[in-house]
């Protein structure tokens, strides 16, 4: 009986070349050995978790980076492939993966929907190129309009944007025009982060000299997405993310409703089993590892943090925390329990309720953390 | 006179602040040879480490010195230190009463200042023979004939032919001690008579008790005697007796009339020894006590909490201890729905302040908050019943006060005639009333002006020295209580007053204050994730408001599978620093904020 549902990350940890702002898990100048060992060494960890995953169908499969297009396209069919012997696919399974415009063709592209990949997440950022070149991109707007009008071309329906705002030099300006020229693309889904300026970076050794919003110039621009998106139809159903009706990310919504994925390859976190464990960013020490078991690790998560977890992850989400879900999970509703919490942010208009939903509003959305703060059992 | 008395010589060294007191009497110290050089600390009588940071003196100090003058006759030197600053101003007058002589000093480069000429006057007041001393003559700037006949036309004293050295250098110096032997007087009194002794100081010492610090003018003190302090009327018995060595207490078998010394008689604090009061013998008591005791009190008050409200009691043994030696530091506990449990102490004026401050921070390792400083104002209500009120929590409603009075202060301002008007501008605007200007040369000028204290206290020091180029010097004395139109200005944030923000001030500068500090508010408050509504108000009346916009973005952006662990963490450090935040009224804020609206100052 596969009567529960997972969903499978694979990171991709290279890159033509790195972004400046990017902290994720990446590697610039790769070998083509290193990504032959690399794709082996991700379908060795796939394997491992075949007996684990006896009871389990795969609704959702994710190509995250790094850059997934710096794989082979027969590479990357050699990962899906690994996927299906260790776990079956569910016959609707979103299957994205992302794509960076300067590092995938029209031959790259029909592979992959060819092989069964029916979503993909293209890193735009930005349609100003004096803003992409700030960025440190590879890719002019031209190209990756182009890029969207090819992807389309080459069977991919469902394709997401990846929009960044509050990047140096944005006006409300070019963030309209960005917004508008992606919605003319006829997307399905986009998502727009504020930048961050993250530790170690090298958009963080110049922090000094980057322009950047203030908070309220950046409230401005998220507030902007919002109504622009909306007008043409995006709903906003998480913090960052936009997408037309029946468009959301399935993958991304297992994350912040607590459900069971597995990460696999460096730096990859799984929830799986009850456990959160994930990879350290040791490439060298990846290559070798030979998994003969699955690498499921941890102790399982106590009730007091799973429901600490579930209320972080699911007040990102615009349908907030429905009262009998909480119910039968925790053995309390939520507005039972966090009520008298979250009052102050009901009156000031920061959370909101919707029948038996409890969620926060776009303003709420914003400054999500401070009312987390607020509202949330010290961490047990 | 007795063949004792006519070898002693009791003198102290009076200066305006930095004219150079405390080098000039390293040098004498050397001079005499009881220092050998290598021995010598800069500024060895100031032995305290905040007096040698800040060069000034806090307490006053007795040493004893020998020296053999040119005449090959030896000498007893009793130098008496005395504080320089304004809001020492009594405990300079009791020094002043222990010694026949003073020694002047002008910083030749600077002439006669404001405490030149206070000191100056009242060391007159005192009947004592005024040696002047023209100081720093090595400078370049250096202009000692002017300075000779500023010290003849503005103090009325000759100065012709006085030293004038450089005690950075010792140039000259010798030459000052050959006058204090030439002009100033021995002492005189009756060994026979009843004692009759001046305490000028006292400090506490672990192991002897409280070191009363005495100038016998009549009479002889040892130990066993049986003494009487006047104004208290408390008797002890003396344990020991001795004189002040720089390097401590020499014990010596009695003291005797015109004598420097100490005794010891089990005091256990020196709250119990008032400067000012005569000792004398319990069961032979002289007839009549010394003129001129008074009882200090304090001019300035101002609430002192711990910053970590758990280090209250450290606080409390810090004050304490240092009320052993400062009796005029007064403090009680108070609390603060703000600040938690402190103490409100009352202090001899601002640098007194700024010197505990200062001291409990450093020697006690305590970190601070203090209110604004507040004088002591006093209130006729209706019905006839009269206040003082040192605490603007204690200040009552505005409808049954009938008449508020502030203290006021004679202050006397010298300034380089360009500085005038500026200065007038400056008193004009702190409500002074203008007595008389004189010129005291062609190039400068002495102000006389009536202020209000709370003027003073509140930064009056600063902006005089600023808009003088540092030139001008002030001194003031109390002068009495005047009718005025006082209010007690609240600060409300999101509806709630803040009582550690009050403070009582002048009807006409309510609104100016009010404006400024609700903007410094604002500045100061972090965003909150609802908008802070700030009210400065009078009574029922806002007078002033501001606002804190809500906060916009706190916010983790990007969160998927990965970012978990790392959301958490951020998270955990908002919660983490969410116990540390402190109370201002409703409002909660870190403690960087805390710390900087309480020590808000609306004018730096």
């Amino acid at each position: 009986m596969r009567n529960k549902k997972v969903g499978i990350y694979v990171h991709i940890p290279f890159c033509a070349r790195k972004c400046p702002y990017c902290d994720f898990c990446s590697f610039e100048g790769s070998s083509a050995e290193e990504r032959e060992a690399y794709t082996a060494a991700l379908c060795r960890e796939i394997a491992s978790y075949r007996e684990a995953l006896a009871d389990y169908t795969a609704d959702t499969v994710y190509f995250g980076g790094g850059t997934p297009s710096m794989l082979a396209a027969e590479q990357t069919e050699r990962v899906l492939r690994a996927i299906c012997s260790a776990v079956p696919l569910a016959p609707d399974a979103e299957i994205t993966s992302e794509v960076n415009p300067a590092t995938a063709d029209a031959e790259k592209l029909r592979a992959w929907r060819g092989m069964g990949i029916n979503r993909l997440s293209v890193g735009v950022q930005s349609f100003c190129d004096t803003e992409l070149a700030a960025l440190g991109r590879l890719h002019t707007a031209g190209q990756a309009q182009d890029f969207l009008s090819l992807a389309g071309t080459c069977g991919f329906d469902n394709v997401s944007l990846d929009l960044m705002y509050a990047i140096p030099t944005e006006t409300p300006e070019t963030l309209g025009t960005t917004l508008s020229r992606a919605i003319e693309t006829g997307v399905k889904h986009i998502s727009a982060y504020s930048l961050k300026i993250e530790d170690g970076t090298p958009f963080a050794a110049m922090r000094r000299k980057l322009i950047l919003p203030d908070e309220d110039a950046e409230a401005d621009l998220y507030a902007q997405c919002i109504d622009t998106l909306a007008q043409a139809g995006y709903r906003h159903y998480e913090i960052s993310n936009y997408a037309l009706p029946g468009y959301e990310c399935r993958h991304n919504l297992r994350y912040w409703r607590m459900e069971e994925y597995i990460g696999v390859g460096v730096a990859a976190y799984s929830f799986f089993d009850g456990k959160r464990y994930g990879c350290d960013r040791d490439l060298a020490a990846y290559l070798h590892r030979d998994f003969t078991k699955p690498p499921i690790s941890g102790t399982p998560l106590t009730p007091a943090q799973r429901e600490y977890e579930t209320v972080m992850l699911a007040l990102r989400l615009r349908e907030g925390i429905e009262e009998e879900a909480f119910r039968r999970a925790f053995g309390y509703g939520f507005f039972e329990k966090y009520g008298r919490r979250l009052a102050p942010f009901l009156t000031h208009g920061l959370a909101a309720r919707d029948g038996t939903r409890t969620y926060l509003t776009d303003r709420g959305l914003y400054v999500s953390l401070g009312v987390l703060a607020e509202i949330l059992d010290d961490p047990a | 006179m007795t063949a004792r008395q006519t070898h002693i010589r009791n003198f102290c060294i009076i200066a305006h602040i930095d004219h150079g007191k405390s080098t000039l009497a390293d040098r004498i110290l050397e001079l005499t040879s009881t220092v050998a050089k290598r021995d010598m600390e800069e500024q060895l009588l100031d032995n305290m480490d905040l007096e040698r940071e800040r060069g000034i003196t806090i307490k006053a100090r007795a040493v004893r010195l020998n020296y053999r003058a040119k005449n090959g006759e030896d000498y007893v030197f009793n130098l008496i230190d005395t504080p320089g600053h304004v809001d020492f101003g009594y405990e300079v007058s009791r020094s002043l009463n222990a010694c026949e002589g003073a020694l002047l000093i002008v910083d030749a480069t600077q002439g006669v200042e404001a405490q030149t000429l206070a000191n100056a006057y009242l060391a007159i007041d005192s009947n004592l023979e005024i040696v002047p001393v023209i100081n720093k003559i090595d400078l370049a700037s250096a202009d000692v004939a002017k300075c000779r006949t500023e010290i003849e036309d503005i103090i009325g004293i000759p100065a012709d032919g006085c030293p004038a050295v450089s005690a950075k250098t010792g140039l000259n110096v010798e030459e000052v001690l050959e006058r204090v032997v030439s002009d100033i007087p021995a002492p005189k009194g009756d060994e026979n008579s009843p004692l009759k002794a001046l305490i000028f100081d006292s400090c506490y010492d672990s192991y002897l008790g409280v070191v009363v610090n005495i100038r016998l003018f009549d009479g002889s003190i040892r130990a066993g005697d049986k003494i009487r302090l006047m104004a208290t009327g408390a008797e002890y018995e003396v344990a020991e007796v001795g004189t002040m060595s720089p390097f401590g207490l020499t014990k010596q078998e009695y003291l005797s009339a015109g004598e420097v010394g100490y005794f010891t008689a089990s005091i256990k604090t020196v709250g119990d020894t008032r400067v000012g009061d005569t000792v004398t013998g319990a069961e032979n008591a002289t007839a009549e006590p010394l003129p001129g005791f008074c009882h200090v009190r304090p001019m300035v008050y101002a609430g002192i909490y711990p910053a970590d409200g758990a280090r209250y009691g450290d606080l409390r043994d810090a004050l304490d201890k240092l009320q052993l030696n400062d009796a005029s530091l007064v403090f009680e506990p108070e609390t603060s729905v703000a600040l938690g449990f402190g103490f409100r102490c009352g202090f001899l004026g601002l640098l007194h302040m700024d010197v505990i401050e200062e001291r409990l921070e450093r020697e006690f390792n305590l970190d601070l908050i203090t209110t604004a400083p507040s004088v002591i104002y006093k209130l006729r209500l209706r019905g006839g019943e009269e206040r003082y009120i040192d605490n603007p929590s204690s200040y009552p409603s505005q409808d049954v006060i009938e008449t508020a009075y502030e203290p006021m202060v004679k202050a006397n301002i010298i300034t380089p005639t360009e500085f005038v008007g500026g200065l007038m501008d400056l008193c004009q605007d702190r409500r002074g009333v203008f007595l008389d200007m004189k010129y005291i040369d062609p190039t400068r000028v002495e102000l006389h002006y009536h202020l209000p204290l709370n003027e003073i206290i509140y930064d009056f020091f600063d902006v005089l020295k600023s808009r003088s180029k540092g030139y001008a010097s002030l001194d003031y004395e109390f002068y009495g209580y005047a009718p005025s139109k006082l209010v007690k200005l609240d600060f409300l944030l999101n509806g709630d007053p803040v009582d550690a923000l009050s403070f009582i001030v002048h009807e006409d500068k309510a609104y100016g204050r009010a404006r400024r500090i609700a903007e410094k508010l604002k500045e100061n408050i972090p965003r909150q994730l609802f908008e802070i509504p700030i009210q400065a108000a009078i009574g029922a009346k806002v007078i002033a408001r501001e606002t804190v916009k809500a906060m916009r973005k706190d916010v983790l952006a990007k969160c998927y599978g990965g970012d978990i662990t790392r959301k958490k963490k951020l998270l955990e450090k908002q919660k983490e620093g969410k116990k540390k935040m402190r109370k201002l009224g409703s409002v909660e804020v870190t403690p960087e904020a805390f710390m900087a609206v309480l020590k808000l100052d609306d004018e730096k």
